[in-house]
C-alpha cells in the first residue's frame, strides 16, 4: 500500500504517513554509524568515516560556532549544506544580540529549516540526520541534541544513529552513567562504535570530536589512535 | 511623496535578520530640517589611530576617546577591532559605523574561516569592506586601518569611506594623523623590530593625542605577528592622568535629597525556566 | 533649534556595587512651552532592566514600543529573561538599521545582569553604544551631568549612597537646564527590589 504516494511530492498516504520522511530516515539508517555522548564536562561525538583507499581525507564532523558542532549520519551533500545554514544562522544570532547562539536555539532554527523541505514545493527533505553538541554557558553545561528530517528534534544523553542505532542504543543503555568523565566518555562512545564496525577500528577510519568549555575541538589522528590504543 | 507612499515602496527588512537599512523616516526627518529642526550630533571617534609594520609583523594602536561635538562620550572606547585571530583594524570616522562595519567583517571572517577550514587573508578583509563603503557612496563614515599578518606576510592597508584603498608600510588616521604622521616620518626604518615598531607607535599616538583635541585618555596597542597576537592596553600616558588624585569625596548622608513619593517593587528571584532538562 | 531638544529631558544612569540608578527629570515641553510635568522617561524592560529614552519624545514612543516588541519576541523564544546587554546590543542594531533617517532618541540602558553585575550603557541617535562602568546621562542636560556626575560618582556605592549621587546629580542638572525640570524620579534597581522615589526639585 501507500506506493503511489511516495512519488516526487511529500504527500499524506491514506494512512496518514509522509512516505518521503520515512524514506529519508531510510537514507539515515544506512548511512555510517555516529555516537553522541554527554559526559559531566563536555560532549562527544565519534562517527566512521571510512572512504576508499584512493580518497583523500573529508570530514564528517564539522564546526558551526565556537561551542556548537555537529556530525550527521547520511547522505554527506545534504549534510554539508544544512552545516552551511547553521553557521549563518548561529553568525547572525551572534551579530542580533552580541553573545553565542544558546544550542538549543540553534538547534530548533535547524529543525524548522529541516521542516521546511518536507513542505515546500519543488524539493526533498534533507536525507541526513544531525547530532548536535554544545556548551552552553550560564549555566555551564554540555548539551547534546539529534535532528531528524521530519524537523523533530530530540534531547539526549547518549545516543546513535544511522547503521545498526538499534544494537548501540541498546549498549549505551547499559554502559552510560551520568559520572562519566571526559575521557570515559570518549572511551565508552568508541566501545559503542566498535559494536556496528565490520573492520577494525583504526585513526584513519574514526573520526572524534568533543565539546566543552574551552570550544568544540576535532580529535587529531594521533589522539584518536592513543584512545583507540586503551580500549 | 506622504510618509505612507514610501513605506510602499521602500521594501521592508526582515525584522529578525537585521542587516538591511530602513529608510522609512528619511523624508519626515528632511521635512524636519526644512521646518528648522537641527540634525543631531552623532558620536564620531575623532581619533588618532597608527599602524607600522616591522620585521615579520605589524603593531597597530588607537586612542580611546570619542566625542559629541566638545563633549567626550566615551573616555575608554574600544577602536582596536578584532576581526579575525590575526586580523585587526582601527577605525575613524562615525563611532556607530566603525562598529557596524568592523562587526560584519569579522562575521563575514569568521564564517569564511569556518567554511574554507583555512585562515582568511588581510585582502579578502580589505576587498570586503571596500565593496560594502563604495556601495555607499561615502555616506557610511567609517575610516579603516586593516592589519594582519595571513600565510602571505604581513599586510597593512587603508580604507576610506568612499571605498579608495591604498597599501602602506606605515600610517596614520584620524584627527590626530597630522600629528601623527609626522612622527612616523622622522622615525620609521624599514625592518625595524617588534620593540622599535611598538615604542614608535606609543610615541606616535602620544603625539596625536597631544596635539588633537578629539584624541586622548589612554591607548591601545596590538601586535601581530605570525606566532601570536598580543594586546595590549589600556596605557595611560603621563599627560593624560588627572592632576591630582580625587581626595575630596562628596559624600552625602542619607536623607540628604527630599523624598516626595516612594515604592518599592519586589520581584520574587526566579531562576529562568530550562527546558532541556 | 535641535529637534534634540525640542521636547526636552535628561536622563542618567550610575552603576554602584551590584546595584544601579537610573533618573529622569518629569517635564515635556514644547520648545519653551512646558505641555506636561508627568513625563517619565524611564521604563521598565524586565524586573531588573530598565531603558531611558531622551531626546524627541514621539520618537522616544516609537521606538519603546519597537524594543518592547523585540524584547517580548525575545523572551518568547528563548525561555529567560533577557540581559541588559544583549537588550543594548538589540537596541544598538534597532538604531543602526535608521542609519540614514535617524529616531531622534538616545537610549540608555541600566540594568543588573543575570549574576548582579551592574551594567549601564548609553548610545546616539545611530547606535553607538559606549558602556563606562562608571556613569552615563542623555538629553538636553547630558553636557551638566557629565561634569559634575565625574565627581560626585564613587567606586561600589550602596543602593543609599548610589540614591543620594544620583539624585544629587540631577537636581543639579535640573538647576542648568532650562529644558528639564518639573521634578525628577529616581528608580534604584537592586538585585531583590526597585525603590522608585520622586525626588523634590524646583518647579520652574
Amino acid at each position: 500500500m501507500g506506493d503511489h504516494y511516495g512519488f516526487s511530492l511529500t504527500t499524506f498516504s491514506p494512512s496518514g504517513k509522509l512516505m518521503q520522511i520515512e524514506y529519508a530516515l531510510n537514507a539515515v539508517k544506512n548511512g555510517q554509524p555516529s555516537v553522541g555522548l554527554r559526559a559531566k564536562d563536555g560532549v562527544v561525538l565519534a562517527t566512521e568515516n571510512v572512504g576508499s583507499v584512493l580518497t583523500d581525507d573529508q570530514p564528517k564532523v564539522e564546526q558551526i560556532s565556537k561551542h556548537i558542532g555537529c556530525v550527521y549520519s547520511g547522505m554527506g551533500p545534504d549534510f554539508r549544506i544544512l552545516v552551511k545554514k547553521a553557521r549563518k544562522i548561529a553568525m547572525e544570532y551572534e551579530m542580533m544580540y552580541g553573545e553565542e547562539m544558546p544550542t538549543i536555539q540553534l538547534v530548533t532554527d535547524i529543525a524548522a529549516v529541516m521542516q521546511e523541505y518536507t513542505q515546500s514545493g519543488g524539493v526533498r527533505p534533507f536525507g541526513a540526520s544531525l547530532l548536535i553538541a554544545g556548551w552552553d554557558k550560564n549555566p555551564g553545561r554540555p548539551l547534546l541534541f539529534q535532528c531528524d528530517p521530519s524537523g523533530a528534534y530530540f534531547a539526549w544523553k547518549a545516543t546513535a544513529l544511522g547503521k545498526n542505532d538499534v544494537n548501540a542504543k541498546t549498549f549505551l543503555e547499559k554502559r552510560f552513567s551520568e559520572a562519566l568523565e571526559l575521557d570515559d566518555g570518549i572511551h565508552t562512545a568508541l566501545l559503542t562504535l566498535r559494536e556496528s564496525f565490520d573492520v577494525g577500528m583504526n585513526e584513519n577510519n574514526v573520526e572524534v570530536a568533543v565539546c566543552n568549555s574551552t570550544g568544540f575541538h576535532r580529535l587529531t589522528k594521533q589522539q584518536v589512535h592513543d584512545h583507540l590504543g586503551t580500549l | 511623496m506622504a510618509t505612507a507612499d514610501v513605506k510602499s515602496t521602500v521594501p521592508h527588512m526582515d525584522m529578525d535578520r537585521g542587516g538591511a537599512f530602513d529608510f522609512s523616516n528619511c523624508i519626515r526627518n528632511q521635512a524636519m530640517c526644512k521646518m528648522g529642526g537641527k540634525a543631531p550630533k552623532l558620536t564620531s571617534t575623532g581619533t588618532t589611530i597608527v599602524a607600522v609594520a616591522f620585521k615579520g609583523g605589524l603593531v597597530m594602536g588607537a586612542d580611546s576617546r570619542a566625542t559629541a561635538g566638545n563633549i567626550i562620550a566615551d573616555k575608554h572606547c574600544e577602536k582596536v577591532h578584532k576581526l579575525t585571530e590575526s586580523i585587526y583594524a582601527c577605525g575613524a570616522g562615525t563611532a556607530a559605523d566603525l562598529d557596524q562595519v568592523t562587526k560584519m567583517l569579522s562575521g563575514n571572517l569568521r564564517l569564511l574561516e569556518l567554511n574554507t577550514g583555512r585562515k582568511a587573508r588581510v585582502i579578502t578583509a580589505l576587498r570586503q569592506a571596500k565593496q560594502h563603503l563604495f556601495n555607499y557612496q561615502g555616506y557610511i563614515g567609517a575610516y579603516l586601518l586593516i592589519g594582519g599578518v595571513d600565510p602571505t606576510g604581513p599586510h597593512l592597508y587603508m580604507c576610506s569611506a568612499n571605498g579608495t584603498t591604498m597599501a602602506f608600510p606605515f600610517t596614520a588616521q584620524g584627527s590626530g594623523s597630522y600629528a601623527a604622521i609626522t612622527i612616523l616620518e622622522r622615525d620609521f626604518k624599514v625592518d625595524m623590530t617588534k620593540d622599535e615598531a611598538e615604542k614608535l607607535v606609543q610615541r606616535a599616538l602620544e603625539a596625536g593625542m597631544h596635539g588633537d583635541n578629539a584624541s586622548g585618555n589612554s591607548l591601545n596597542l596590538v601586535i601581530i605577528e605570525p606566532s601570536e597576537t598580543v594586546f595590549k592596553g589600556p596605557i595611560v600616558p603621563e599627560f593624560c592622568k588627572r592632576p591630582e588624585p580625587n581626595d575630596l569625596v562628596y559624600k552625602f548622608q542619607a536623607g540628604a535629597t527630599k523624598v516626595l513619593k516612594h515604592k518599592t517593587y519586589k520581584y520574587d528571584v526566579v531562576e529562568s525556566m530550562d527546558i532541556t532538562h | 533649534m535641535s529637534i534634540m531638544s525640542y521636547t526636552g529631558g535628561t536622563v542618567v544612569a550610575m552603576a554602584g556595587d551590584e546595584c544601579v540608578c537610573i533618573a529622569s527629570d518629569l517635564r515635556i515641553g514644547e520648545q519653551m512651552t512646558t505641555i506636561a510635568t508627568d513625563q517619565k522617561k524611564v521604563h521598565k524592560v524586565t524586573d531588573k532592566v530598565y531603558v531611558g529614552l531622551a531626546g524627541f519624545q514621539s520618537d522616544a514612543r516609537t521606538v519603546l514600543e519597537k524594543i518592547m516588541f523585540r524584547k517580548n519576541l525575545y523572551e518568547l523564544r528563548e525561555n529567560r529573561n533577557i540581559k541588559p546587554q544583549v537588550l543594548s546590543e538589540m537596541i544598538s542594531n534597532l538604531a543602526y538599521q535608521h542609519r540614514f533617517g535617524s529616531y531622534f532618541t538616545e537610549p540608555l540602558v541600566a540594568g543588573l545582569d543575570d549574576t548582579n553585575k551592574p551594567y549601564i550603557c548609553c548610545m546616539d541617535t545611530i547606535g553607538c553604544v559606549s558602556a563606562p562602568r562608571d556613569f552615563v546621562a542623555v538629553g538636553t542636560g547630558q553636557e551638566y551631568l557629565l561634569g559634575v556626575c565625574e565627581n560626585f560618582w564613587r567606586e561600589n556605592m550602596k543602593p543609599d549612597e548610589l540614591f543620594e549621587a544620583t539624585a544629587q546629580s540631577i537636581l543639579s542638572c535640573l538647576e542648568r537646564d532650562a529644558a528639564s525640570g518639573w521634578g525628577a524620579v529616581v528608580y534604584t534597581i537592586t538585585k531583590d527590589k526597585v525603590n522608585v522615589s520622586t525626588i523634590k526639585a524646583r518647579m520652574d
